[in-house]
C-alpha cells in the first residue's frame, strides 16, 4: 500500500522529467558578434579572400595609427600631443624614456604584426581556392592569385618597414610565417630587416608582374584616380608603389653602410611613379570616411600641437607654412616637464582628409637623396629645387658640401612630409643629427632630456622573452 | 523562510494521510515567551517522524497521533532559539517557553535547490544577514548594505557615483579572466548582475579614442536594481564547498537572497519614511598660490593671479555641493489565512548625490503571493517590478577634452573662479585647450539610465506521498529576470569642451534587452527512521541566459536636436551573447544521530554551451559532514565540528572558446583581419575545489558565539587571457593555464554581554584572511586585466606569486636623473589587505537603540593616478609633497603606490522607540511599534591613503587589479531621518 503510491509518483516524476529533457534545446550557441573564423581553416575562396584583402588594406591603414604619427613626430621634435590628462604624450620621450610596460613604449607595435598576420593568413590561404569542392566562380587562377599576393606581400613590407623605423637598433623578427603556437621568431639586427624587406618588395613586384592586366578585387579609393591618369589600382600600376617603397628601403640600406644599396634605388625609383612632370602630391593614399564602420583620420586631434621651433625654421615665403595653423596655444602645468607652447598644425584638418602614404614628392627628395650619396650633388639639387620651387622659393645653388646638400635637402623632407611619419626621425638617425647639434632639448625646470630615438620593445613581447631580446644578425 | 512553505504542505499533508491511521494519543500544549506571551506559528513536531503542527494565535496546538511511548517534542520558531522537549509516555500536555535567538543563531540554511538544513546542523561556514541587520542605515544598493558584516566577503564600492557599481569579492580571487560576480539567486531566480556602459566613453575617451564604451565608464552592476526593503535574509555561500549544488557558476560564491513573503494572521503593515542628505566626505584640496610670482613660475600666469579677487578656491566645496536631501519611502503589507499568504511592498527613493545633476530614483513593487491547493499543491508566486532612473554624471579616467571633475580641478589654479557666471554664463576655462569648465558640464551634459526589470518566479511543490516515516515532494520553479536598459548620453554643441574635438555635440545610446531564464525540476524524498533522517533529492536544471545591446554613437550635431540620427560621426554597435546550461543532480543528506550528525553527499553534471565541448558534462561534486558534541562542559551550549568538500565552476565568457574575424569597411567594401586575440576551442569551465572545516560553539547560555573555519580551494584550470607575443601577430590568448590556491581563515564571535530586561548589549566580530597564491602558470608571467603602466603599477601573475600582485618600476639600477628603461627595476608588492575585520554593536536601552557598524581593512595599495594628475599640473595642495613625489617619480620610484588601509564608521544610528501610549495615539490601537531613528553611512574615514578612497576601482568590477584610482566620483557620506511604524 506504501509502495504502490510511490512508484506511480515516481513514474510520473520520470514521466515529467523526461518531458523536461526533451524540451532541452540544442547546446551549440554560435558566435554571434564577429565573423567566424571557420571561414579559414574550411579553406577561402573568391568572396572571402577578397573580405581578407580588405580587411588587410584596412589594418594596414590602422596600423598607422595617432600613435605612431605623434610619436615619431614628437621623437623628432616637430608635433606634440599635449593633453593634461595624459602627460606621458610627451613627458615619456622628451623628460623621461618611454616605459616599456605603459602605453607609450608598448604604441606602434602590435598592429604592424597584425597586419603581417593577417597578410600570411591571406597569402597562404590563397592555393586553397583552387579545390575543386569550390564551384568555378568562387575558384582563383593563377594569374589572379599572383596579383593577391603581391598585394598583400606589398602591404606586408611596408609594415615591417614601419615597425623596423619605431624599433631601429632594436631589431624585430622576420620569420613570422609559422603557426600561432610555435617557438617565437628570432629577432634579427635592423641590418637583416632591410634586406629581408627587400627581398619580399622583390618578389611581391614578381607576382604583380604575373598578375595579368587586371585584379580580381577592388582596391579602396586612395589607390584608383589618384589624378588624371594615374591610378595604382592595376599590377603594373601598384607595381609602381611597390617600387617606390623598394627605393625608400635601399636608400637607408644604404644610408646603414650598404655602398651597393644606392644603385638599386636608383633603379627602384625609375621603376616608381616618381614624375618631376607631375603633381608632387601623386600618391597612394588612405581615404577616410565618417560613415558608420568607416575609420576616421586619426591625425585630426585638437590636442596634437606643432613644435613652434619647427615654425620658425621656415625660410620666409615656404608657401608650407599653411600646415600651421595661425595662433599658439600655450600650455600650463607640466611641472618635471618640459613647459611647452606650442602652434597647431593644420595637417589632420578634417576627419576625412586623406593621409599620404608615399608621395612623388617624397621619392623626388629620396632621389636626391641617393643622388648626394652617389656624389651627385647637382643632379640632387635639381630635385630638391623641384619641389622647393613650388613652394613659393627660390631655387638654391648646388650645395658645396654633402653635409650641406643633406642640410637642404632634409629642409624639404621636414616640411614636405610634416607630420606624415616617421621620415625625419628615420633621416635625423640615418645621418647621425639624432643630438642636440641639432635638436634643441626641450628640458625645463632642471630635468634632463634623454633625447629618445626609438621606442622600446614592449614589456609584452619582453614578457614572453624572458624579460629581454637577443637578436642575430649575419 | 523560504521552504516554510513547503514545510507547511508537507506537515498538513502528513496530518491528513495520518488521520486513517490507527489513532493513538493526543498532545496538547502551549508555547509562550520569555515573559509568557503566546508565541505563534511555531512549529511543533515529533523528533523522528513527520508529525508537525504550528501554534494558533493564542499560542496553543493541537497533536493528534502522537506515537505511544517517551518522545521528543521540538519546538520552533524564527527569532526564537529551538527548544527539544522530552515527554514522557503518558505526557498528554506540555507547556514550551522560547528565548529569543538575539545572535540568530537558529536558521534554516540553504543545501540544495529545494532542500535545507538547520545551521545548527550545516557543515558548511554560511554567512547570514538578516533584514534588521540590512536595514540599520539606509544603502544606495544590496552589497553596500552587506558592507562590514560578512567574514571573508570584501565588498568594494567602485565610485561614489549615485545607484551603484560595487564588487563583492568571496574569499579572496577566484579567478582572473572569468566572471567575477558572485551568483546571485532571488527565491530561485538567478540574476544578471551585468555591468553595462551607457557610453561616457563617448566624451571621456577613457579606453579607445573615438569607441563608443570602454573599460572606464563607470557603469553600475544591475543588482543594485533589487529593493534592500524586500529582503527577508540573505545567506551568503562563500565558496566552492557550499555552492556546488549551482554548478559551474558558483566558484565566486554564491548569495542567496530570500525576499519576505506573507504569513498567516492579520495583516501588519510597515511603513517607513526616510530623509536624509548627501555629503562630499573627504576632498583632495588644491594648492593655494601665494603670490603672482608663485602662479608666474606655475605657468606664467602671475597676472591673472593679481586679477583674482579670490585666490584659493575650493573647487571641490564649491562644486560637489549643493544638492537637495534624499528620500526614501517604503511601505509593505503581509498576511494570509492558512491557505494563503501574501507580502506586497512598495518602495520610491531619490538619491541627490553630490555632484550635480547626479541622482539616482527607484520605484518597485513587489507582490509575493503563496497558495496551498487542496492538500497536497503548494504554490508560491514572487513578482518584483523595479524602475530606476539614474544619472551617474561625468567622473573617471578621460583624455583629450578634459570632462572629469577631478581632472578639469587638478588643471585648473585655484584662484580661477569657475562657478561664478558673468553675463548669464560660466566662464571658459581658458586653462584647458577644450574650455572644460565642470559647473558647465554638469548643467549641460544628461547620462540618464533608465531601467526596467522585471524577477519573478513559480516555485509549485507538489506533496506527492506522505506517510509517518515518509514523505515525497516534487519541485518545479521556473524563474525569470528580465530588464530592458535605455540610456542617452547627451552632450549639446554649446558644452564649452565638445567643440574641442572639432564635433561638436554627442548623443550616446544604449538600448539593451536581458532575459535570465531558469527552470527546476526536482524531487526529495524524505525517510524517517529512528536512527535519523535520510534525504534524497535529484532533479534537473535549465537555464538560458541572453542579452542583447546595441549602442550608437553621433558626434558633430546641430544645435537643439535630442536624437542619435543626427550628427556627422556615426558609430553602431551591437555586443550579443545567449547561453544555455543544463544540468543533472543528485543529493543524500543523512541527519542521524538525535540530529548530532549530518553526513551529505552531492553530484552536480552540468554542460554549457560556452565550454569548448558543449555537450560533455562537468561533475561538480560535494561531501561534508558535521558533528554536534554530545558531552560538553557546563557552560557550553552547544560545540559542532564541520567538514565540508565540494566543487564548483566559472564558466568561459561568451565566445571565448571562438577565433574571430574583426570586421571593418573600407571605402565601401567589407573587410576581416585577424583577431588579436585568439579563441580557445577546447576552453573548459575553471574548477574550484574547496576544502573548508570548522566549528562552531555556543556558550553561556546562548549568550556567546563563536565560529571559526579554515579554508583551502584550489582554482583548477584557470581560465586565462594570457599575453602573447605582440610579434606573432596577436595580443592574447585565452586558455585554461593555471592553478591559483587561496587559503584562508575566518572567525566570527557574536555575543550579549549585557541582556537585562531594559539593557541589552548585542556584539559582533568578524575577522577574514586570505591569500591567494598562483601555484601553477603554464604560461609566461603577464600583467592580466585593465591597468595603466608598471610605471604607476599594474596587476601581475607569476607562478609562486601572490595572485594580488602589483608590479610596479621602483628605482633605478645606476641612479640617474631619469630613470632609462632597461635601467629601472621593476618590483612586485602585495595589493590586498592583510587581514579584514568588522565590528557591530547594538545596545537597546529601553526604547532606545544605539548601532554602529566599523569596518577594518589592514594593509593593502592602491594605485592613486588622481595624485598623479594634481603632480603632473602642479596642482597638488601639498606643494613640497608634489614636488617630492614628482622628483622620486622622475627617479623611478612608485611614488603612485600607496597605502590603501582604512577604518570606516560605515553605520551609525540612533533610534527611540515611542511609548505605547503615544504610539496608539497616532496609530490607533492597532500600533505595534512606532519608531524614529537617525542614522548614518560611511560618516569617517581613517586612512593613510592619499586620493579619494582607497576602495575605489577605475575599471569597475574585476578580479585582479581592482586598485586603480583616477579622478573618481568623490565618495560621500549620508545622513538620515527616518520615522517606522509597524500596525
Amino acid at each position: 500500500m506504501k509502495i504502490i503510491p510511490l512508484a506511480r509518483n515516481l513514474a510520473l516524476v520520470t514521466a515529467v522529467s523526461a518531458a523536461f529533457t526533451a524540451c532541452k534545446d540544442n547546446p551549440t550557441v554560435p558566435e554571434l558578434n564577429n565573423i567566424p573564423a571557420n571561414i579559414l581553416t574550411d579553406g577561402l575562396d573568391k568572396g572571402t579572400s577578397q573580405l581578407l584583402m580588405t580587411g588587410l588594406l584596412d589594418r594596414d591603414r590602422g596600423s598607422v595609427d595617432q600613435r605612431y604619427m605623434v610619436f615619431s613626430s614628437t621623437m623628432a621634435r616637430d608635433i606634440y600631443r599635449l593633453d593634461s590628462a595624459e602627460p606621458r604624450y610627451v613627458t615619456e620621450i622628451l623628460v623621461a624614456a618611454p616605459d616599456p610596460g605603459g602605453f607609450v613604449g608598448g604604441s606602434a607595435f602590435t598592429n604592424f604584426f597584425n597586419v603581417i598576420r593577417t597578410a600570411n593568413t591571406l597569402i597562404d590561404g590563397l592555393p586553397t581556392t583552387k579545390r575543386a569542392a569550390l564551384a568555378p566562380q568562387f575558384q582563383l587562377n593563377d594569374v589572379q592569385i599572383a596579383g593577391a599576393t603581391g598585394v598583400a606581400q606589398t602591404i606586408k613590407a611596408q609594415a615591417y618597414y614601419r615597425a623596423i623605423e619605431m624599433r631601429d637598433t632594436l631589431g624585430i623578427p622576420v620569420a613570422l610565417d609559422k603557426p600561432f603556437g610555435e617557438e617565437l621568431a628570432p629577432f634579427v639586427c635592423k641590418k637583416d630587416v632591410l634586406s629581408y624587406i627587400a627581398a619580399l618588395l622583390d618578389s611581391a613586384n614578381t607576382n604583380l608582374a604575373a598578375a595579368g592586366s587586371s585584379f580580381y578585387f577592388p582596391l579602396p579609393a586612395g589607390f584608383t584616380a589618384i589624378q588624371a591618369g594615374i591610378d595604382f589600382n592595376t599590377p603594373a600600376t601598384f607595381a609602381t608603389y611597390n617600387r617606390a617603397l623598394k627605393a625608400k628601403v635601399e636608400l637607408y640600406r644604404g644610408l646603414a653602410g650598404d655602398p651597393t644599396a644606392f644603385a638599386r634605388a636608383s633603379t627602384a625609383l625609375g621603376q616608381s611613379f616618381i614624375n618631376t612632370a607631375a603633381s608632387l602630391n601623386v600618391a597612394p593614399v588612405y581615404t577616410y570616411s565618417n560613415a558608420a564602420n568607416e575609420t576616421t583620420n586619426p591625425t585630426f586631434d585638437n590636442n596634437i600641437f606643432a613644435n613652434p621651433k619647427a615654425k620658425a625654421g621656415l625660410d620666409s615665403g615656404d608657401t608650407r607654412a599653411a600646415k600651421f595653423a595661425t595662433g599658439t596655444s600655450t600650455r600650463y602645468g607640466f611641472t618635471g616637464s618640459p613647459r611647452l607652447e606650442a602652434t597647431r598644425t593644420a595637417v589632420g584638418a578634417n576627419q576625412t582628409k586623406p593621409r599620404r602614404i608615399i608621395s612623388n614628392e617624397e621619392l623626388i627628395l629620396i632621389r636626391a637623396q641617393v643622388k648626394i650619396e652617389q656624389g651627385d650633388l647637382a643632379g640632387a639639387t635639381d630635385d630638391i629645387n623641384a619641389v622647393r620651387t613650388q613652394y613659393g622659393l627660390a631655387a638654391i645653388a648646388v650645395p658645396a658640401t654633402k653635409a650641406a646638400a643633406i642640410t637642404a635637402v632634409l629642409y624639404e623632407k621636414r616640411y614636405s612630409l610634416f607630420f606624415e611619419g616617421a621620415q625625419r626621425l628615420v633621416d635625423l638617425r640615418a645621418y647621425g643629427r639624432f643630438n642636440a647639434n641639432y635638436l634643441t632639448p626641450e628640458s625645463a625646470n632642471g630635468s634632463t632630456d634623454p633625447f629618445v630615438s626609438m621606442l622600446p620593445i614592449p614589456k609584452s613581447e619582453l614578457d614572453q622573452r624572458g624579460g629581454n631580446v637577443t637578436r642575430t644578425c649575419s | 523562510m523560504r521552504k516554510f512553505g513547503m514545510w507547511l504542505g508537507a506537515l498538513l499533508l502528513t496530518l491528513l494521510l495520518s488521520a486513517s491511521a490507527s489513532a493513538q494519543r493526543r498532545v496538547t500544549g502551549r508555547v509562550i515567551g520569555a515573559a509568557g506571551e503566546p508565541i505563534t506559528s511555531a512549529s511543533v513536531s515529533v523528533q523522528g517522524t513527520t508529525l508537525g503542527t504550528y501554534t494558533a494565535e493564542d499560542g496553543r496546538f493541537t497533536l493528534a497521533n502522537v506515537p505511544g511511548g517517551a518522545q521528543v517534542l521540538v519546538v520552533r520558531r524564527l527569532g526564537y532559539r529551538r527548544v527539544n522537549l522530552p515527554i514522557t509516555a503518558l505526557q498528554e500536555t506540555a507547556e514550551v517557553r522560547l528565548e529569543k535567538d538575539v545572535l540568530e543563531l537558529e536558521r534554516q540554511v540553504v543545501t540544495g535547490t529545494t532542500t535545507s538544513i538547520s545551521s545548527a546542523n550545516s557543515a558548511n561556514s554560511i554567512a547570514q544577514v538578516s533584514a534588521e541587520q540590512l536595514s540599520r542605515a539606509p544603502a544606495p544598493t544590496v552589497e553596500n548594505a552587506l558592507q562590514g558584516k560578512i567574514a571573508g566577503a570584501v565588498i568594494s564600492t567602485n565610485s561614489g557615483a549615485p545607484g551603484g557599481g560595487a564588487q563583492v569579492q568571496l574569499r579572496g580571487v577566484t579567478s582572473i579572466n572569468a566572471n567575477s560576480s558572485p551568483l546571485y539567486v532571488v527565491d530561485g531566480v538567478l540574476l544578471s548582475n551585468a555591468e553595462i556602459s551607457t557610453g561616457l566613453n563617448g566624451i571621456s575617451n577613457a579606453g579607445t579614442r573615438g569607441a563608443i564604451t570602454s573599460s572606464q565608464d563607470q557603469p553600475a552592476n544591475r543588482i543594485s536594481d533589487l529593493n534592500p526593503a524586500d529582503i527577508e535574509s540573505i545567506e551568503v555561500l562563500k565558496g566552492a564547498s557550499a555552492g556546488a549544488i549551482y554548478g559551474s557558476i558558483a566558484a565566486n560564491g554564491v548569495i542567496v537572497i530570500r525576499t519576505k513573503r506573507g504569513s498567516t494572521g492579520a495583516p501588519i503593515i510597515n511603513a517607513s519614511q526616510r530623509v536624509g542628505q548627501f555629503s562630499l566626505s573627504h576632498k583632495m584640496g588644491s594648492r593655494c598660490f601665494g603670490s603672482a610670482a608663485e602662479a608666474d613660475d606655475w605657468g606664467g600666469d602671475g597676472a591673472a593671479w593679481t586679477a583674482a579677487t579670490v585666490k584659493c578656491h575650493d573647487f571641490e566645496q564649491e562644486f560637489y555641493s549643493g544638492n537637495s536631501p534624499s528620500y526614501e519611502s517604503v511601505a509593505s503589507v503581509r498576511g494570509g489565512t492558512t491557505a494563503t499568504t501574501y507580502y506586497i511592498g512598495g518602495l520610491a527613493k531619490r538619491d541627490n548625490a553630490i555632484q550635480p545633476g547626479s541622482y539616482y530614483q527607484k520605484q518597485s513593487l513587489t507582490a509575493n503571493v503563496g497558495q496551498l491547493i487542496g492538500s497536497k499543491l503548494n504554490i508560491r508566486a514572487n513578482n518584483e517590478f523595479v524602475h530606476s532612473l539614474t544619472d551617474r554624471g561625468i567622473s573617471g579616467n578621460d583624455n583629450d577634452d578634459i570632462v572629469s571633475p577631478g581632472d578639469i580641478f587638478s588643471s585648473t589654479p585655484s584662484y580661477f573662479d569657475l562657478k561664478t557666471k558673468t553675463d548669464g554664463r560660466y566662464p571658459v576655462n581658458p586653462y584647458l585647450s577644450s574650455g572644460s569648465n565642470p559647473f558647465q558640464n554638469s548643467e549641460l551634459v544628461k547620462n540618464p539610465e533608465d531601467v526596467y526589470r522585471y524577477i519573478g518566479s513559480l516555485n509549485t511543490t507538489w506533496a506527492a506521498y506522505a506517510s509517518a516515516r515518509q514523505t515525497f515532494d516534487v519541485t518545479f520553479i521556473a524563474g525569470l529576470d528580465a530588464f530592458s536598459l535605455n540610456s542617452k548620453l547627451f552632450s549639446p554643441p554649446s558644452a564649452y569642451f565638445e567643440g574641442n574635438d572639432g564635433l561638436p555635440g554627442t548623443i550616446s545610446t544604449n538600448k539593451t534587452q536581458s532575459t535570465f531564464a531558469n527552470l527546476n525540476l526536482s524531487g526529495a524524498h524524505k525517510y524517517i527512521a529512528d536512527l535519523g533522517t535520510a534525504t534524497t533529492s535529484f532533479g534537473l536544471r535549465q537555464q538560458r541566459r541572453q542579452s542583447d545591446i546595441i549602442q550608437n554613437l553621433a558626434k558633430n550635431l546641430p544645435a537643439g536636436v535630442t536624437d542619435v540620427n543626427f550628427g556627422v560621426q556615426q558609430s553602431v554597435g551591437e555586443s550579443q551573447f545567449l547561453v544555455k546550461d543544463f544540468a543533472y543532480y543528485a543529493q543524500e543528506e543523512i541527519l542521524a544521530l538525535g540530529e548530532r550528525l549530518l553526513l551529505t553527499g552531492a553530484v552536480n553534471m552540468e554542460r554549457s554551451s560556452v565550454n569548448g565541448d558543449d555537450t560533455k558534462f562537468y561533475a561538480y561534486p560535494k561531501a561534508a559532514a558535521s558533528y554536534r558534541l554530545t558531552t560538553l562542559p557546563s557552560f557550553a551550549n552547544d560545540l559542532k565540528f564541520r567538514l565540508a568538500w565540494g566543487r564548483a565552476g566559472n564558466q568561459p565568457g561568451f565566445g571565448v572558446k571562438y577565433t574571430t574575424l574583426p570586421y571593418s569597411t573600407y571605402s565601401g567594401q567589407p573587410g576581416a583581419r585577424v583577431s588579436l586575440t585568439v579563441g580557445a576551442k577546447d576552453i573548459k569551465p575553471e574548477t574550484t575545489t574547496e576544502l573548508e572545516g570548522g566549528f562552531d560553539a555556543t556558550m553561556f547560555s546562548g549568550r556567546l558565539a563563536t565560529d571559526f573555519t579554515l579554508f583551502r580551494k584550489v582554482v583548477d584550470d584557470l581560465i586565462l587571457q594570457a599575453n602573447v607575443a605582440p610579434t606573432t601577430g596577436f595580443s592574447s590568448v585565452f586558455a585554461n593555464a593555471g592553478q591559483l590556491t587561496n587559503k584562508g581563515v575566518e572567525v566570527g564571535v557574536s555575543a550579549t554581554p549585557v541582556q537585562t530586561k531594559n539593557v541589552t548589549w548585542l556584539s559582533r566580530t568578524t575577522f577574514a584572511k586570505v591569500k591567494g597564491t598562483i601555484t601553477r602558470l603554464d604560461v609566461a608571467p603577464f600583467n592580466p586585466g585593465a591597468f595603466f603602466s608598471t610605471r604607476y603599477g599594474a596587476p601581475y601573475l607569476q607562478e609562486g606569486l601572490s595572485v594580488t600582485t602589483v608590479q610596479a618600476v621602483n628605482g633605478c639600477k645606476v641612479q640617474q636623473a631619469s630613470c632609462t628603461a632597461d635601467n629601472r627595476i621593476l618590483q612586485t608588492f602585495e595589493s590586498a589587505p592583510d587581514f579584514t575585520m568588522g565590528f557591530s554593536n547594538e545596545v537597546n536601552v529601553g526604547p532606545v537603540r544605539l548601532y554602529g557598524l566599523v569596518d577594518w581593512r589592514k594593509g593593502g595599495l592602491a594605485v592613486n593616478l588622481t595624485d598623479n594628475y594634481f603632480d603632473a599640473s602642479g596642482t597638488g595642495p601639498d606643494t613640497a609633497a608634489m614636488n617630492k613625489r614628482n622628483a622620486d617619480f622622475a627617479a623611478g620610484k612608485a611614488v603612485y603606490l600607496q597605502p590603501a588601509g582604512f577604518v570606516k564608521i560605515r553605520e551609525l544610528s540612533v533610534g527611540y522607540t515611542l511609548p505605547e501610549m503615544i504610539t496608539k495615539n497616532v496609530l490607533l490601537n492597532r500600533a505595534k511599534d512606532l519608531r524614529l531613528e537617525l542614522s548614518g553611512r560611511n560618516l569617517k574615514t581613517w586612512t593613510k591613503y592619499d586620493g579619494y578612497d582607497p576602495e575605489v576601482s577605475n575599471f569597475g568590477n574585476q578580479n585582479v587589479g581592482r586598485f586603480q584610482d583616477v579622478t573618481p566620483y568623490p565618495p560621500s557620506r549620508s545622513y538620515w531621518l527616518s520615522l517606522n511604524a509597524t500596525f
